[in-house]
């Protein structure tokens, strides 16, 4: 039986590359794959030179010292690019109303969170791992690259970013998303609220043959339930709008709104091909990769 | 009657009752404000058409309602209110002097015979005289002057008397005048709320008075056994009225089994053996001077004996009147002590006739019964209902509190 890490113990962790360390390290538990090594930048070990080896790869420095033949090794490089891009607008600023998910994590910090999981994993293969945070206020993009010291830039960038506005619309993104187009997995974290179509143009505008979508909606508990009750003033985070129903009667509405938006979304989804995942910010983050690698193992 | 409650008995259940509307306020604000969730995309809520707010705050008026319904009796109990059993009116009683309606002008009496019709329970005053009979505002308006009987029961009794069969949230309104003889003796509590309307008189309006200060009626009853008795007393009358100022009328008849009383004089002598019939006891009870005779065992010397009931005076004299029989009666003072006691009662009823009381002497009432106080304690077993559907109105209240308010507290994890 798989044993997921609680998100609610993960957030008491305040440092974002150890949760993504230690969720990363459980879910890749007992796989022990051994590096694959090859021609690249990052040095990895020196090998005793054998016939037939690019004798450019011969350190003569090192010849010279100790007279023997050695050849570098670097750590092979993929050609593989692994995206992480994450919805920073201010809807993702959204938790539970549950007493008990006060203290857990809003969607933005689980998508930061679950992002910086793949990204490990990926930088562990020897992925290129790129980022890319927008919203309507900021645009953070730090292109895809390999190495340790990148990964960690990153990580940065992933700590740094801050939630604000809504989804820029597609026509702002333009200049970023030629990066996102090169043999390329894209992990796109949102809520998928969209104020127009804005998240699927998105989307539809990075379907390419050598570019894979992977679509993760986050939702939360009382979005799914709507346990509210009486009179409540709903108030958008987004664009401030308030409007004051009675919760108890648009209840059932509200669930049929739902479930149209959900199998809109999905269709559109599936017509550009990409993988849709739904998943709730208070479900482990490893069992959402879990989930992840299932679906794509059925799918292969 | 307009005292619904009882709210115009007291003003500070007016501000008690005013807690009533606290929760209106409270609910309005909060109505008006709702509680805020931040949503992440309200475009999802919407769409979505609604009920009428009418009906969506259904539950929360009903609320609202109970909360206000506690506070309501809440500052009934407090404020110890009265709850009238025949509804929200109190019966109104009006009463009325035979002195009040001889000396009234005729504009005083049409305003009684209006307030008759709009304020009276059943549009009739009742007399305060013996018969207590009742009149509306055609006989009121028609009164012919009438002789003032200063032998009937003072008006503390008479509304005693008359105000037996009224309810016990009755108010009296008491027409009358403000001469002594209406109010002499000693007050009693009426345990009514009364309305004096009180008519003054000067001191000199005497022109009217049939019975003249200066003139006393005597009637000598005798049987035939005490024909010298009669000679003896009506000599003695006879005398007095020639040496005093007084003018004594001397009228003598025989007692006969069904003799009825026909004149109405202002003293009776009783001369025979048979005890003094109930008619003559009843006479004396409302005010008239009575003599008779009788033996007085075992006290050779009294010669007089008083009593006084009701109102009147009992003279007993003893012996039957003989010199033989009793040398005193036969001693030349016996003129002389029956003119003090004559002289002395006529004084008296002139003083009654003629003083005049204010307004403070005749509203002041011992015991319960002050003029404005109309506030009365609250019924005990109406205090036990409300208690008890005090208590019932608060358990409903947390039940459809708890009902509205549960299933919001569980959604956000509040045990």
């Amino acid at each position: 039986m798989q044993q997921f890490i609680d998100p609610l113990t993960l957030s008491r962790v305040k440092d974002l590359p150890l949760v993504a360390k230690i969720v990363a390290q459980g879910f890749l538990h007992g796989l022990h794959t051994s590096m694959q090594r090859g021609s690249g930048i990052e040095f990895s070990q020196y090998r005793v030179y054998e016939p037939g080896d690019d004798l450019a790869k011969i350190d003569w420095k090192l010849f010279a010292r100790s007279d023997r033949y050695f050849v570098r090794e670097a750590e092979r490089e993929s050609n593989l690019n692994v995206w992480l891009v994450m919805d920073a607008s201010e809807s993702m600023l959204h938790r539970s109303d549950a007493e008990e998910s006060k203290q857990g994590w809003t969607k933005f910090e689980y998508a930061r969170h679950l992002l910086a999981t793949v990204g490990y994993i990926a930088q562990k293969q020897g992925d290129g791992v790129g980022f890319l945070g927008v919203s309507s206020e900021q645009a953070t993009l730090v292109p895809a690259n390999n190495g340790q010291r990148h990964w960690q830039k990153v990580q940065l960038e992933l700590a740094r970013i801050k939630p604000g506005g809504k989804f820029p619309r597609l026509k702002a993104l333009q200049n970023q998303l030629a990066g996102l187009r090169r043999n390329s997995l894209v992990f796109l974290v949102s809520d998928f609220y969209q104020h127009d179509s804005e998240l699927v143009d998105f989307v539809s505008n990075l379907t390419n043959p050598n570019v894979e979508v992977v679509a993760v909606q986050l939702t939360s508990d009382d979005e799914i339930i709507f346990p509210y009750r009486g009179t409540i003033r709903f108030k958008d985070r987004e664009t401030r709008q308030q409007i004051q129903v009675s919760a108890t009667q648009i209840r059932d509405n509200y669930l049929k709104t739902r479930q149209q938006f959900q199998s809109d979304l999905n269709t559109q989804l599936s017509a550009a091909q990409m993988q849709h995942l739904v998943t709730s910010i208070e479900k482990p983050l490893d069992q959402v990769l879990y989930d992840f690698l299932l679906t794509r193992q059925k799918l292969g | 009657m307009t005292d619904w409650l009882g709210f115009a008995q007291n003003p500070w259940m007016l501000i008690t009752a005013s807690a009533v509307l606290i929760p209106l306020i409270i609910h309005l604000i909060s109505k008006s404000q709702g509680r805020q969730v931040l949503f992440p995309h309200i475009a999802l809520i919407q769409h979505i058409k609604q009920k009428p707010s009418s009906r969506i705050h259904l539950v929360e008026r009903l609320l609202l309602f109970l909360r206000m319904l506690i506070l309501l009796i809440a500052s009934l109990l407090l404020a110890g209110i009265i709850w009238s059993p025949q509804g929200n009116s109190v019966q109104e009683h009006v009463l009325v002097t035979t002195d009040w309606l001889n000396h009234s002008s005729q504009q005083d009496k049409v305003k009684l015979a209006e307030s008759l019709v709009i304020d009276a329970s059943n549009n009739v005053a009742i007399m305060l005289d013996q018969s207590n009979r009742e009149l509306d505002g055609a006989a009121i308006l028609d009164w012919q002057f009438s002789d003032p009987k200063i032998k009937q029961p003072v008006i503390w009794q008479r509304l005693n008397l008359a105000a037996q069969s009224f309810s016990p949230d009755s108010t009296l309104h008491v027409y009358t005048t403000n001469r002594l003889a209406e109010f002499y003796g000693s007050k009693t509590a009426i345990n009514y709320p009364i309305e004096w309307h009180i008519l003054p008189l000067a001191v000199d309006e005497t022109e009217k008075q049939p019975v003249a200060a200066n003139r006393v009626n005597a009637l000598l009853l005798y049987s035939v056994d005490f024909v010298s008795d009669m000679e003896y007393v009506k000599a003695a009358l006879l005398s007095l009225h020639a040496e005093s100022t007084i003018d004594i009328g001397v009228e003598t008849q025989q007692l006969r089994m069904d003799y009825n009383l026909q004149t109405d004089p202002t003293l009776i002598f009783y001369l025979a053996a048979q005890p003094m019939p109930d008619w003559l006891k009843s006479y004396a009870e409302s005010g008239g001077m009575v003599f008779n005779s009788m033996e007085i065992q075992g006290s050779p010397n009294l010669m007089w004996r008083q009593e006084s009931p009701g109102q009147g005076t009992i003279t007993s004299l003893a012996g039957r009147y003989h010199p033989i029989e009793n040398q005193q009666v036969a001693s030349p003072a016996f003129p002389l002590k029956l003119a003090h006691i004559i002289f002395a009662k006529h004084s008296d009823n002139w003083h009654r006739l003629e003083g005049r009381l204010n307004e403070s002497q005749i509203t002041q009432l011992p015991g319960t019964n002050v003029k404005v106080n109309k506030l009365k304690p609250v019924n005990p077993i109406l205090k036990s209902w409300l208690m008890i559907l005090l208590v019932i109105l608060f358990c409903a209240e947390r039940l459809v509190s708890e009902r509205i308010w549960k299933p919001i507290r569980s959604s956000r994890g509040v045990q």
